[in-house]
């Protein structure tokens, strides 16, 4: 059949359907075409009529690693033809919990499953093409023009480890009359001064190695320990993933109400009610396909789910028990606080858990948490304490520890001791005044009538109550689950905390069918190896970083200084983030203004904060980053030019998680135990090393490494159990010592059989890396590596009425850390419940207010499509032919008032730019919003023109296509080149930017 | 017991459908199907205006009609349906001529314009062939597409055909399709081939 996309963008017909990309190569580039595999081959798998068997067919392999096209990282398969060592197609790995509700237990060989293989979602399929992506570099590139220009030289391994580590004139080559007499410190000019503090005036700063920054995109786990290993022995605190663009005030929301725990997920095989606000199964999250199929099992058999979110998602289908509701952007605080009201109100919370103050009185009551819900907390606000929970020995008691007013005799008792206490208390306690956490949680929720929330969040009154009544109607099996459209505003924090609330006033943590916060993993760590331990290290990785968080501006040298001369310390320059990490998106702004410091090398590895942090390309960010003065050295490991690459001065050719390791725990979703462990499907594509390591990111930190000489890397490296140091010369001297904790943590795995290790053709690998670790744990190694990791049975699920996996935490409706802390800005007290507020600027000014008053009447929000991952699949040429482009999405209403219709093109306005790009009306988006799927709309990654050498080669117009709506995001007004931000979550703001929408 | 001769037949369970496409690519990846084409898809639509709207999706593969119109009008039967009951092209035989595609009332054929033969989909008989799933079928997310043989009355198909109320593309046309959909009403139905 031809190409019919989706009816709704049918006016999009006259375009032309994905024509794929120019199939150019050039040697430094990956040889070949974008090939899709080998479509057409035999099948890897032959049966056997007798025997009533599957067994392998010869001609192939069957791998199993795991995938990255997004943050799921399920189990693949991978179907490897034997002689080209050509990787031919990804399916699921059906041992992992990902690709199965009922996975297939460890115990199975492979052919066994040959005809139940896993699933895997359509950008987990495509792998293949990002793999062979002929836009992927191959070799080092070095700029030879303007940071931006995309024009390059391929250099050698050693000239790169050269000019990188040695620094110097090293671009007295390069055609840019900015930075072309600069002398650049590289990374052994940082080493030696790395006793010496990067600002005297400010010692608790840290060392002049903070001034090498590890900006890590997508980068956890094992691979971001190898990266931290790297920060550790070189000395920098400057170590970042980059979760504060993705949802990092879900994450510090979750951590404070469960105990720590940063994932908190339905039972959905068994819910009755689930509420997901600003997700969707199915589109968003991770694992997004997991989810999908958990909801599809889920409404077919009578759970009802709502969504709500200002855009329809995938999830809503025709089946009755599924409800949009569709929300203004940014005021799901406001419903969450009026379905409390009404709660509270009503009498309809879970009294018999809220109750009970401790895990002794929460057992006896058949309860399987305490809470903090009776705990009495400091109000006074001329106490020294305000804000922290009131001890024993403040209200005159004998003993340690929080009181609570006992429910018996209505007094001041200790909290460890008391079976049951008053949830509503206002008051004095030895003079002291004090209320409960459930008071104040009570009067935030009735700060506004529920009418009055009503009008801010736009869902009626009576849906307001009939979603508050059914989360409270069915015992514990109803759960409010949260994640990015709820985080990445500015009020992300306080508005999931008002989510979390919701599940205290169920209860549902920990019981089947309701909420889990994850099965935990193995231990790849510890246990037959340290490879955590770097023996040596005199470690100078001190101070603060450059994104200024987890540190508390009070207690800085810069605030005692202001204070001390007399000035008011507040605002500080750029605000400091004290109980946020890897505020990524401040990292390259903080850089170029000097705030803290200045940065000599910036390392960007699998990032792209062009493309992916809002408001990031604004035009002074990349007027300062086109001068080298400014960050002298930029380097980007990555697969291809990527739209951030461009600004690089050299690119280290990368390898992709085809050709990669990972060890990372199953998604707590699953609510199993499980790690997933990554290795190469095929040989990488990369250039070798003299020495024939590939070139790849581990590679390089290696060879700086023992360039320098840094403690923890060359032969005595890695201890094992028995303190025998063991080398780290290329990286699977590390990740196989990782794989063999895993094989051996707890009771040790099997061995792998013959058959395993014919099947998944491992014994080259076995032979090429066999002195990586000891003889006697291959066999637990190779098994491991067979099966793709190592996952508890699906069985260990459930425990009866219970989770298999339980989290004992004091669950907490108030944060005494947060209560504590001060916003660096304003100079105010945070806040330790949830409470409803606006998107603010980070002063607290109602920018959206303003903007909107300017005639920018929408909001922009950005959307997850099943079919896009953020910025990596523009090589997937197959997902692109499916939906070619994406538009700015708006509600027909919205688009019939300006005189538009589906395909017409238009400006979208922000305060920070415009972009133009296509129109698409939906009665699927809520009104006054636009919509944007993320994932089009390219300037790099193989979509502009370019040269390496004396090759011009030409953009791939359809990598170009569509828009990315990020760039033009709204930026705070009192921060340079800072994006709105959440104080207290760390969260960039994606969904609180108002637009206007011009006919073009 | 199961018959001697298999009967492949495909049932959609709409209900369990997630709209993520994976089949939609899975089987670009497993079939060598040109740039613009597809075998299978999943028209994905908004049905009721906001804020009623949902979502609508609906899988369309090759029916492998027992009573196929693109077989009678092969002027060299290159087309014809095999012992199991799907309907196959001989590529050696086809002469491109397009009656079968023009005769297929699902849009369910294509001209491969590198090979310039008439394609469909086969059910991945390559697989099958070898006990194996097809390959939309193996990575179906929502476990919405079951595949196994008709004439086996304890197959997964054989069960869902007799318990279910089961529907077909356009029963108007007469062709009987062995692609069973559950849970089709008139709001996902698509609006011609």
């Amino acid at each position: 059949m031809k190409m019919h996309r989706r009816e709704f963008i049918e006016s999009f017909a006259a375009l032309s359907i994905g024509s794929g990309s120019s199939l150019f190569s050039l040697p430094v580039l990956a040889a070949g075409t974008n090939q899709a595999g080998k479509p057409g081959s035999a099948p890897e798998w032959i049966y056997d009529v007798k025997k009533g068997m599957h067994y392998i067919n010869p001609e192939y392999a069957v791998k199993h690693s795991v995938c990255l096209q997004c943050h799921g990282e399920c189990g693949i398969r991978a179907k490897v033809d034997r002689k080209s060592g050509k990787l031919v197609r990804l399916v699921g790995n059906p041992w992992h919990p990902n690709t199965m509700i009922d996975y297939i237990d460890m115990g199975k060989s492979a052919a066994e499953t040959a005809a139940t293989p896993g699933t895997l979602c359509a950008r987990g399929v495509s792998g293949v093409q990002v793999l062979y992506d002929p836009y992927r570099v191959r070799v080092p590139l070095k700029r030879t023009g303007p940071r931006g220009a995309n024009t390059w030289k391929p250099i050698s391994w050693d000239q790169f480890l050269d000019e990188v580590v040695e620094g110097g004139k090293i671009y007295k080559d390069v055609d840019d009359p900015l930075g072309k007499d600069i002398d650049v410190k590289g990374f052994r000019w940082l080493y030696e001064h790395r006793n010496e503090p990067i600002d005297p005036k400010n010692p608790d700063y840290g060392n002049v190695t903070n001034g090498l920054i590890l900006q890590g995109g997508r980068i956890v786990k094992s691979r971001k320990d190898f990266q931290s290993r790297f920060a550790k022995a070189f000395g920098t605190v400057n170590n970042f993933e980059h979760t504060n663009i993705c949802e990092q005030s879900h994450h510090i929301a979750t951590g404070e109400t469960y105990g720590g725990k940063h994932n908190f997920h339905a039972d959905l095989p068994n819910s009755e009610f689930v509420m997901f606000w600003g997700t969707a199964p199915g589109e968003a999250n991770f694992p997004m396909q997991t989810l999908g199929k958990m909801s599809a099992l889920a409404r077919t058999r009578g759970c009802k789910i709502v969504v709500v979110d200002p855009v329809l998602p995938v999830t809503i289908t025709g089946n009755p028990n599924m409800r949009w509701v569709a929300i203004r952007p940014g005021t799901d605080g406001a419903l969450a606080m009026a379905m409390l009201q009404y709660i509270i109100d009503q009498k309809k919370y879970n009294r018999n858990f809220l109750v009970r103050p401790n895990k002794d009185a929460a057992a006896k009551a058949g309860e399987l948490n305490a809470t903090d819900a009776s705990w009495l907390v400091i109000t006074q606000q001329d106490h020294p304490a305000q804000g922290k929970f009131l001890t024993a020995k403040q209200a005159g008691l004998d003993g340690d520890g929080k009181v609570v007013i006992s429910s018996t005799d209505k007094k001041p008792v200790l909290a460890a001791t008391t079976n049951e206490a008053v949830l509503e208390f206002v008051g004095k306690v030895n003079g002291i005044e004090v209320k409960t956490p459930f008071t104040l949680l009570s009067e935030a929720a009735h700060a506004l009538t529920i009418e009055e929330f009503s009008k801010i969040c736009g869902v009626p009154v009576d849906v307001i109550k009939e979603l508050a009544t059914e989360m409270t109607s069915h015992g514990r099996k109803s759960v409010a689950e949260f994640y990015r459209g709820i985080a990445q505003h500015t009020n992300g924090y306080y508005s999931g905390l008002a989510i979390n609330a919701l599940n205290l006033m169920v209860g549902n943590l920990n019981w089947r069918g309701g909420a889990s916060t994850g099965g935990g993993s193995y231990g790849y760590a510890k246990g037959r190896y340290d490879i955590s331990a770097i023996p040596g290290l005199q470690s100078s990785a001190k101070g603060l970083r450059i994104s200024r968080e987890k540190a508390h501006y009070e207690k800085s040298s810069e605030y005692q200084r202001k204070a001390n001369a007399g000035q008011n310390p507040y605002p500080a320059k750029r605000p400091w983030f004290p109980f946020s990490g890897d505020v990524y998106s401040e990292i390259i702004p903080s850089a170029l203004e000097g705030y803290p410091y200045k940065a000599n090398i910036m390392i960007w590895h699998m990032a792209t904060p062009l493309y992916a942090a809002p408001g990031q390309a604004n035009k002074q960010l990349l007027e300062g980053l086109k001068d080298p003065n400014k960050i002298p050295l930029i380097i980007s490991s990555d697969i291809v030019i990527g739209d951030s690459s461009l600004y690089a001065d050299y690119i280290l050719p990368d390898i992709t998680y085809l050709e990669r390791y990972i060890h990372v725990g199953v998604p707590d979703t699953l609510m199993v135990k499980g790690i997933g462990v990554r290795y190469p499907v095929v040989e990488p594509l990369t250039q070798k090393t003299g020495d024939g390591r590939p070139i790849c990111y581990e590679t390089f930190l290696i060879d700086v490494a023992k360039r320098l000489g840094l403690p923890g890397y060359g032969e005595k490296a890695i201890p094992d159990a028995d303190g025998k140091l063991w080398p780290l010369n290329n990286m699977e001297d590390y990740y196989l010592k990782a794989t063999a904790n895993v094989a051996f943590d707890g009771s040790p795995c099997a061995d792998a059989t013959e058959d395993d290790v014919v099947t998944s053709g491992l014994a080259d690998y076995y032979r090429k890396y066999k002195d990586c670790i000891k003889p006697e744990e291959w066999q637990k190694v190779l098994f491991i590596l067979s099966r793709g990791g190592r996952f508890e049975p699906v069985g260990k699920r459930y425990d009866n009425d219970k989770l298999g996996h339980q989290n004992k935490a004091v669950l907490s409706l108030y944060s005494e850390k947060v209560a504590q802390g001060i916003d660096s800005m304003t100079g105010k007290k945070f806040i330790g419940n949830a409470i409803w507020q606006e998107p603010l600027s980070i002063l607290g000014k109602d920018v959206g207010k303003v903007d909107e008053d300017q005639g920018m009447k929408f909001i922009i929000v950005s959307q997850k499509s099943p079919l896009q991952s953020h910025s990596r699949l523009p090589a997937c040429t197959i997902i692109r032919e499916i939906r070619p482009e994406n538009a700015a999405e708006i509600n027909t209403k919205d688009g019939e008032k300006l005189g538009l219709k589906t395909g017409d093109w238009v400006k979208v306005r922000t305060k920070t730019g415009e972009r133009r790009c296509r129109v698409l009306l939906r009665e699927g988006v809520a009104p006054g919003v636009i919509s944007f799927i993320i994932g089009y709309g390219h300037t790099g990654y193989g979509a502009a023109a370019g040269q390496i050498g004396d090759k011009k080669f030409d953009g791939d117009k359809e990598r170009a296509r569509g828009v990315n709506l990020n760039p033009v995001m709204r930026l705070d007004p009192d921060v340079p080149m800072m994006a709105l931000m959440d104080p207290i979550g760390g969260s960039a703001a994606f969904f609180d930017t108002r637009a206007e929408i011009i006919k073009d | 017991m199961a018959s001697n001769v298999k009967k492949w037949v495909m049932v959609v369970d709409l209900d369990k459908c997630v709209g993520c496409q994976s089949c939609t690519v899975s089987c670009k990846f497993e079939n060598p199907v040109p740039e613009g084409f597809f075998r299978t898809r999943v028209t994905d639509v908004e049905i009721g205006t906001y804020p009623e709207t949902r979502r609508s999706f609906l899988p369309q593969l090759c029916n492998q009609c027992e009573n196929a119109p693109c077989i009678p009008v092969c002027p060299v039967k290159a087309t014809y349906r095999q012992p199991e009951g799907v309907v196959v092209i001989d590529p050696t035989v086809c002469i491109g001529c397009g009656a079968c595609i023009q005769a297929c009332p699902y849009g369910a054929r294509y001209l491969n314009p590198i090979s310039k033969k008439a394609d469909k989909c086969d059910f991945c008989l390559s697989r099958v062939s070898e006990f194996l799933l097809p390959a939309c079928v193996e990575t179906c997310v929502g476990n919405a597409r079951i595949f196994g043989d008709l004439s086996d009355p304890e197959s997964d198909v054989a069960k869902m055909v007799a318990t279910r109320q089961v529907k077909v593309l356009k029963p108007e046309a007469g062709t009987k399709p062995q692609v069973f959909y559950v849970g089709l009403s008139e709001g996902t139905k698509p609006n011609a081939g």
